[in-house]
């Protein structure tokens, strides 16, 4: 059934494992996504679901496995030839440059016209709304700006594929829901695929079009909503339980 | 990526201990003339001298340059953790820190010869005293600006909290202050240490030649063309700070964040 | 409740060991090269700022310096980027963390000394030459201090400061976490060129400014090294200024101050530059 698929999935990621030393980190895992969707995966801290990323971003070697993007295997390749964004707990945002140039930083690597990038920027810049902060140094802008403009720094290069490794996390509770209802309005306009890895059931089912879970290394992804809720590990039905009984 | 080749590693080793290996082949050299690359023999009797005291008060030197080092270094500290707490809490900390620079950073000899006449009229120049503070003249000034940086909000919050526990601010001081800094204490020490030690121009000037430092000596067997003892106190001049390196290079990288 | 007494020994410390030396020290410099006080003392003159400028050599002198510790510091940013970038985890443990900082403990005056011994026209470097049959007497070796193009000089602060540069470097990238931000701009689409030239140098050299500024002013007035192994025109203003003061000849101590001041208000300068912008101490 899995190979019928492989096809036509926009991103495949078959049988990856990563081992350091003795301490096995992923145990074969394997996914697949679907164009503009995105896929949540939960887990505790330490159960392996950053290093997936890094390895479907190319930061880290899998020591076995796949990865397919629109069907061309991307194993291989150097990470700032995959076109893929990876976005850190922490935005990271260069601290020698201004927000413009930090947002603008993809397109100067493209080298890009300076009209393109002027438009680009003040385009995207608005839709995030921090017009008003594009000649700020990162350290003048909070925690949520900063966020949002590395939001920015990562679309406006069109990635085929974003990966966010709990982008939010460092975020007060306000700031977290805005910045998650703005990242499904970024989703949804600029059709984006995503995978978004987080350790907030709440935030996991609020963002996931489709979710899984990993734990020990171990991948499991959910055919729908309802199997994630009834399966006991992932501790939805302990959260209902808990709601149900005040 | 970031490892580099073993070779070039090798090279940054040579370049680095060549110096010291050297300076200590003199020390024990005798008849190094051209064109030998190795002396015509070798003697400890230069290190015996200095041992035993009969070479041209190199000993005495030593003794004077430790004794002005360890001074001027604890006092310097003591002092400038004093002065850094009041900057560090002043609402003009930057003004203030701008002007505990400027006499770190000038250049020390140039300082010296203006303030000459100022230590000649105050009968400190040419003696042991002068010459100290003189030299606290640098060492206080780089004391504060580096314990400024203990000062931070982490400190601020512990002696709160410690306050709002009921202590006192000699039990601060003794309890949480003390063990919180000593490791900056002693740093802030040797480093101190090490500028008096170090420090050649301003003590030619503001000492006329009759404090003899172990620099001056350097300088002065230079002038007299004797390379060995030259080397010799070269080696004694290196020798506590290289110490210093191997047991702890904290308190000589100084790392100060 | 703070009483205002409290204040009384920092404020007494700063203005016995920094201020009143400062203000002391340059004030009388000030006077005496305007011929206001002084053995020499004729009233109010500008006679010895106009021989300095003129005749003592004090342009030379500045531009010489400002040469020397120009090129020291590009060499030192140059060598010690290099080392940090790419023997990072060598520097870090190991042998090497321990040699490279072997320079450091040397004062000025034994690195003068040593270069003085290694590359004069008898010196080591000579006599390895001379066992390799490059040369056949001493004389035939150039000679590499006191000369024309200040090798010694140069070479004698390119070792006691790159050890201090690598060791900046390396803090800033572990401060700026670095190996993150690469990361970040890998997946961006720059490749290993592009990380260098838009993120590793700019950010390293942005961050690290002040202190290459503060050594700037350090290099600038540096004796022992000079004094040792440079040549005897022009000559750098720490060396100038204290020959003028220890002439014989009375009228040139009133330039030796008038150089001073000088040297003080560049130094000042300098040192607003220095720590204006980035409202922090420098890495010292």
């Amino acid at each position: 059934m899995c190979c019928r698929q492989h096809d036509n999935m926009y991103l495949s990621i078959h049988n990856i494992s990563k081992q350091y030393g003795t301490h096995q980190v992923l145990d074969d895992a394997s996914l697949e996504v679907d164009l503009g969707t995105t896929i949540s995966i939960l887990g505790k801290s330490g159960c392996g679901k950053s290093t997936l990323l890094k390895i479907i971003a190319g930061l880290e070697p899998a020591t076995t496995g796949q990865i397919l993007l629109r069907g061309k295997d991307i194993s291989t390749q150097k990470p700032n030839e995959r076109n893929i964004v990876y976005l850190f707990q922490e935005p990271l945002l260069f601290p020698h440059l201004t927000v413009f140039e930090n947002i603008a930083f993809g397109l100067r690597i493209r080298r890009e016209t300076e009209g393109a990038v002027l438009s680009r920027v003040h385009l995207l810049a608005g839709f995030l709304g921090l017009e008003k902060e594009l000649n700020k140094a990162p350290h003048q802008l909070s925690g949520g700006q900063r966020q949002r403009v590395a939001f920015g720094r990562a679309l406006i290069i069109n990635p085929p594929l974003l990966l966010l490794d709990e982008p939010f996390s460092n975020l007060d509770a306000e700031t977290r829901i805005s910045m998650q209802h703005l990242y499904k309005k970024v989703a949804r306009e600029f059709n984006i695929t995503t995978l978004f890895v987080t350790h907030d059931l709440k935030e996991c089912l609020v963002m996931g079009d489709q979710i899984a879970y990993m734990e020990f290394g171990r991948l499991k992804v959910y055919a729908s909503r309802e199997e994630f809720i009834n399966d006991d590990k992932t501790g939805v039905r302990g959260e209902l339980n808990f709601w149900n009984n005040l | 990526m970031s490892n580099g080749r073993p070779v070039t590693a090798f090279f940054v080793v040579v370049w680095c201990t060549v110096p010291a290996v050297v300076l200590l082949m003199l020390s024990f050299s005798a008849g190094w003339r051209f064109p030998l690359v190795l002396p015509a023999s070798f003697t400890a009797g230069h290190w015996e001298d200095f041992f035993t005291g009969n070479s041209s008060d190199l000993q005495a030197s030593c003794l004077v340059s430790l004794f002005i080092a360890a001074f001027v270094g604890g006092l310097a500290t003591i002092l400038g953790f004093g002065c850094s707490r009041w900057i560090a809490s002043h609402r003009r900390k930057n003004l203030l820190l701008f002007i505990a620079y400027f006499p770190f950073v000038l250049s020390p000899v140039i300082f010296a010869v203006c303030l000459k006449y100022f230590f000649l009229r105050a009968g400190l120049a040419g003696n042991l005293a002068g010459v100290i503070f003189a030299q606290l003249i640098i060492a206080f000034p780089y004391s504060t600006i580096f314990l400024v940086s203990f000062w931070n909000n982490t400190i601020r919050n512990y002696v709160a909290v410690a306050s709002t526990l009921g202590s006192g601010p000699a039990y601060i001081n003794r309890h949480i202050l003390l063990p919180a800094a000593k490791s900056f204490l002693l740093t802030c020490f040797f480093q101190c240490f090490m500028i008096s030690w170090f420090e050649y121009g301003l003590t030619s000037v503001i000492g006329y030649g009759k404090v003899q430092t172990l620099t001056i000596k350097v300088f002065q067997f230079i002038g007299e063309a004797n390379i060995y003892y030259a080397a010799l106190s070269s080696c004694l001049l290196i020798l506590p700070p290289v110490l210093l390196l191997w047991f702890n290079k904290k308190f000589v990288l100084q790392a100060a964040r | 409740m703070k009483k205002w007494t409290d204040d009384i020994v920092p404020r007494l410390l700063l203005l016995c060991f920094a201020v009143l030396p400062l203000v002391l020290g340059l004030g009388y410099a000030l006077l005496y090269s305007f011929g206001i006080v002084g053995t020499l003392s004729t009233g109010v003159t500008t006679l010895y700022w106009a021989a300095a400028f003129r005749s003592g050599g004090l342009i030379s002198s500045f531009v010489y310096s400002i040469y020397l510790s120009i090129v020291s510091i590009c060499l030192c940013s140059f060598g010690g980027l290099w080392l940090a970038c790419h023997m990072r985890d060598r520097l870090r443990q190991g042998i090497l963390s321990y040699f490279i900082y072997l320079p450091m403990a040397f004062p000025a005056v034994v690195t003068a000394f040593f270069f003085l011994q290694f590359l004069s026209n008898a010196g080591f470097l000579s006599r390895v030459l001379y066992l390799l049959g490059w040369v056949h007497t001493a004389a035939a070796f150039p000679g590499l201090v006191n000369d024309r193009h200040d090798i010694g000089i140069i070479m004698a602060q390119f070792f006691s400061t790159l050890p201090v540069f690598v060791l900046l470097f390396l803090s800033v990238i572990e401060n700026e976490n670095l190996r993150g931000l690469t990361q970040i701009a890998q997946t961006l689409g720059a490749g290993s060129r592009q990380t260098w030239w838009r993120l590793t140098l700019p950010l390293l050299m942005k961050k690290s400014a002040p202190t290459l500024v503060l050594y700037f002013i350090f290099k600038l007035g540096s004796y022992e090294v000079p004094l040792l192994l440079g040549r005897s025109s022009p000559e750098t203003i720490s060396v100038l200024t204290v020959r003028k003061m220890q002439r014989f000849n009375l009228l040139d101590i009133p330039q030796g101050y008038a150089i001073a001041v000088l040297y003080a208000m560049v130094v000042m300068l300098l040192l607003i530059v220095s720590l204006k912008p980035s409202k922090q101490e420098a890495y010292v």
